[in-house]
């Protein structure tokens, strides 16, 4: 496949999910349900990364609830996916707040003081998804996210910033922080 | 590109690897989901003929005036109170079951903007179609 093959399905796919997310602002219950189907394992994936599975679950529920309850308020059709990781955002980190407020005060730590700074090649971490998955479960939340933002998502970093509500130097350097930790897990975990 | 380092293809092998993901009962999740939309669907159907309701028993009380003058029914002690409490019981219900209305399911019958919706839909199927008749010509 070439790199322009490849533009023009990202352009196709982007415009068909434009095109579902104005119908299902109009209340189409079928392009609503083709937008549950599209996100519902990766919400889900986002939502383990905060939670245990039985709680993600129920957090995916309220997810789409509140998706459903504010569709018709989005105002620009094309900035769903964002829009959308924003909602499981608030509604994850809320969930952490009623749970305690030690887990509240560690989502907000972010031991980056601890990691040394060296740079990392996204497609090398990602060479052995395997092992990511494993190093991911090791981090702690807000790099956890941010990695899952990042890989899973493809999210560009303004876009990471308007998920977690942080400026984009905040989310420039916790991404550093958070990649280099996971490289060192992910190299202790291979032996080296 | 290399498939096996596009996104797309990155991110299934992640999904993949977590077990949680792969053996939830998605289509279970979709129904409950269906009906917990249908459930509030139908609160915000009772909740906005609640708020009529109160508001048209509100309007009510106006020319109630106009009846309890001309039958002289001031004189009976009971009716005054009666009438200003219902007058202000409406307008209270009629406050609240707006103001959540507005805050927790207006968004949800919404339609105001359906017919340019369905005019952008227009065009953009037209260019999707474009797109798939370009694609299919290389």
């Amino acid at each position: 496949m070439t790199d322009t093959d490849n533009k023009m399905s990202d352009h196709d796919e982007a415009l068909t999910e434009k095109l579902r997310v104005m119908q299902a602002q109009a209340r189409d219950e079928a392009a609503f349900q083709w937008l549950v189907q599209q996100y519902e394992r990766r919400l889900l994936y986002y939502l383990h990364r905060f939670t245990r599975p039985a709680e993600a679950a129920d957090l995916l529920q309220d997810v789409w609830l509140r998706v459903y309850l504010k569709l018709p308020d989005l105002k620009a059709p094309e900035a769903f996916r964002v829009w959308l990781y924003k909602i499981a955002h608030d509604v994850a980190v809320n969930q952490l707040r009623k749970k305690s407020r030690r887990e509240a005060a560690a989502f907000q730590r972010v031991d980056e003081a601890e990691v040394s700074a060296e740079s990392v090649d996204d497609v090398e971490l990602l060479e052995n998804i395997e092992l990511v998955h494993r190093a991911l479960q090791e981090l702690s939340v807000p790099h956890r996210e941010i990695l899952t933002l990042r890989f899973l998502e493809d999210l560009e970093l303004n876009e990471i910033a308007e998920v977690i509500s942080c400026s984009l130097g905040t989310v420039k350097s916790r991404l550093h922080y958070a990649r280099t930790a996971l490289l060192k897990i992910v190299k202790e975990q291979c032996g080296e | 590109m290399n498939e096996t380092h596009s996104p797309a293809f990155q991110r299934e092998q992640l999904l993949a690897q977590d077990a949680a993901t792969s053996n939830f009962n998605y289509e279970e999740f979709r129904m409950q989901l269906q009906n917990r939309i249908s459930h509030l669907e139908k609160r915000a159907r009772q909740l906005q003929k609640a708020m009529w309701i109160s508001a048209g028993v509100l309007i009510l009380c106006f020319p109630a005036v106009l009846v309890i003058e001309g039958f002289r029914l001031t004189e009976i002690p009971w009716v005054l109170p009666l009438w200003s409490g219902i007058g202000m019981l409406s307008l209270f219900l009629a406050a609240v079951f707006s103001g959540i209305y507005s805050s927790r399911y207006r968004p949800l019958l919404k339609r105001a903007q359906y017919d340019l919706q369905l005019s952008m839909i227009t065009e953009l199927q037209a260019q999707v179609a474009e797109i798939n008749r370009k694609l299919a010509e290389r």
